[in-house]
């Protein structure tokens, strides 16, 4: 195992450790307890508290994006594991101001019930909780039973709506209105190169042979929808795109934000590479661009490969893409 | 210790004493870790033993945020969700055998919700389900719990002929077939300890 570690079974704690010493002024640990993290400044008063929560493994997802303009607070679990409920419910009541709280987090069978666990205890408590799920996998299910589907790195821009929405005021209710909108209209699509190694078990735990790719595997090396020798980067991208367009029904005249993902090991080089061939499939398309990002915003350890997630937009859903926010791992002016 | 507290205790003990049965099966089919949840869920129980109050809703609320903290995993999660779902419902107004139908059923309903899953399914709702109906069917609380015990264990015997759809059994089909669900035997023990 090549990593950089200390003791396998620290790896999440230690790595808790580091990034509250890094950001002392953005970050607390919420009654001492760093799996269970929020803005140093929460609660933000009168503001919709916005939280989300899962397994470790995948920075910047889930904690990183903790700050102004995007999230309130997370509850961090082990590598792919899903944090507790009691960790999620002491976010909660962390980040209410008594405006509520909206939970946005990937759709897994472990983090749906701790998360339905804590919102059960927190309106016992007399705190309103809403709940939309990351569900942007197009791999994972097909079109017709999208609430099966997997939540991947596409949930960034349900982060980015939300987050804006509620720094600019707006009730729980209209923030869940905005959220659901943004998230019934992103998409994405992964290939995957090469498996990953969980510290505290030392070597791969499934298999993407050398030379080899996977289209559609899950950020936990769930299984994809096709395997093959591995291909150029603008078949790749053709395959990934046409997925997405095919499965959000894209059409010329269509307005488009476009997130190109590292999986964690593959170079923005490469990422690049391949945007330059989404830019030409949807400009001969008819599509319209209006922003991109381009980096690691759901990684899986050091899975090489790389997600393309689309969301389509209208004025007010890129008006809240394109406000400001400040968190540990994201900024934007 | 009251008496409340005393049956929890021969649960948890239930539990304990059975995980490494909880883990064969578990390996079997599943990822192989109900064993070691069943000694988390052990721990959880005596963690409400020793926070209780003598209020039966309190001390049922306390039980599933306790267990919800010591087992994290998704049956450990569905286990304190019956708990708590139990403490909604029970009351002081109750007899002791309405309370104990009352908070299975609400258990159940509760159980079922959260883990999206039917009788039939292979599950621990499968031995839960029969043991339900035969607290419902009982005039007084000792032969209810008797008579539930034995339609626990009959029903977690059932589910060694049904299709897995739930968790990595879901996944592997037909090769669980034979043996019998992990977490409908956690469900048998439970009702074997509270008689």
């Amino acid at each position: 195992m090549q990593k950089i570690l200390n003791i396998p079974k620290e790896f999440v704690s230690e790595m808790l450790e580091g990034i509250l010493q890094a950001y002392p002024t953005q970050l607390k640990a919420v009654d001492g307890d760093n799996h269970a993290l929020a803005r140093a400044d929460a609660p933000i008063a009168g503001k919709v508290g916005i939280t989300t929560g899962g397994g470790s493994g995948h920075l910047p997802l889930f904690l990183g994006y903790v700050g102004k303009g995007l999230l309130d607070g997370v509850a961090v679990g082990d590598v792919f594991q899903s944090p507790t409920a009691d960790q999620m419910l002491a976010v909660t009541k962390q980040v209410n101001s008594g405006a509520g709280v909206l939970y946005i987090y990937g759709n897994y069978g472990g983090d749906v019930m701790n998360f339905d666990l804590a919102a059960e205890l927190a309106g016992a408590e007399g705190i309103r909780v809403e709940t939309i799920l990351g569900a942007d996998d197009v791999a994972s299910a097909p079109k017709g039973e999208e609430s099966r589907r997997r939540g991947i790195a596409g949930i960034f821009f349900l982060y980015k709506v939300a987050g804006a929405a509620a720094a600019a005021g707006k009730s729980l209710d209209e923030v869940v209105a905005i959220t659901k909108r943004a998230a019934a209209q992103t998409r994405t699509m992964g290939v995957a190169l090469s498996p990953v190694t969980l510290p505290t078990v030392g070597h791969p735990t499934f298999e993407v042979k050398a030379g080899e790719m996977e289209i559609g595997m899950g950020i936990h090396g769930e299984p994809g929808i096709r395997k093959a020798k591995l291909e150029t980067a603008d078949q790749i991208t053709a395959e990934l795109i046409s997925a997405i367009k095919n499965d959000l029904s894209l059409k010329s005249g269509d307005k488009v934000c476009v997130l190109m993902n590292s999986l964690g090991a593959t170079p923005p080089e490469e990422l690049y590479i391949m945007y330059r061939q989404v830019k030409k499939i949807f400009s001969g398309d008819g599509i319209d661009v209006a922003r991109v990002y381009v980096g690691e915003f759901a990684t899986s350890l050091e899975m090489a490969g790389a997600s393309i997630s689309v969301i389509r937009v209208d004025s007010e859903l890129l008006g809240y893409i394109n406000a400001p926010a400040d968190t540990p791992f994201f900024t934007q002016v | 210790m009251s008496e409340f507290s005393a049956t929890l205790e021969k649960v948890a003990k239930a539990l304990e004493n059975n995980s490494k049965r909880f883990e064969e099966l578990d390996s079997a089919a599943g990822d192989g870790d109900l064993g070691i949840t069943a000694g988390k869920i052990a721990e959880g129980i005596r963690s409400g033993i020793s926070l209780s109050t003598g209020d039966l809703k309190a001390d049922l609320m306390m039980l599933g945020r306790e267990i919800s903290k010591s087992a994290p995993s998704t049956f450990g999660t569905l286990f304190a969700t019956g708990f708590i779902r139990a403490s909604g419902v029970v009351s002081n107004e109750y007899s002791p055998l309405e309370n104990v139908q009352k908070g299975f059923k609400a258990a159940f309903e509760g159980i079922a919700a959260r883990g999206k899953a039917s009788i039939g399914e292979r599950t621990l709702l499968d031995a839960l389900a029969p043991a339900l109906t035969a607290l419902n069917d009982a005039s007084d609380l000792r032969s209810g719990l008797s008579s539930a015990a034995i339609a626990a264990r009959g029903g977690a015997k059932a589910t060694a002929e049904m299709m897995p759809r739930h968790g990595r059994a879901g996944w592997i089909g037909e090769r669980a077939k034979g043996l019998e669900d992990a977490g409908a035997n956690v469900i048998a023990v439970v009702f074997e300890a509270l008689q």
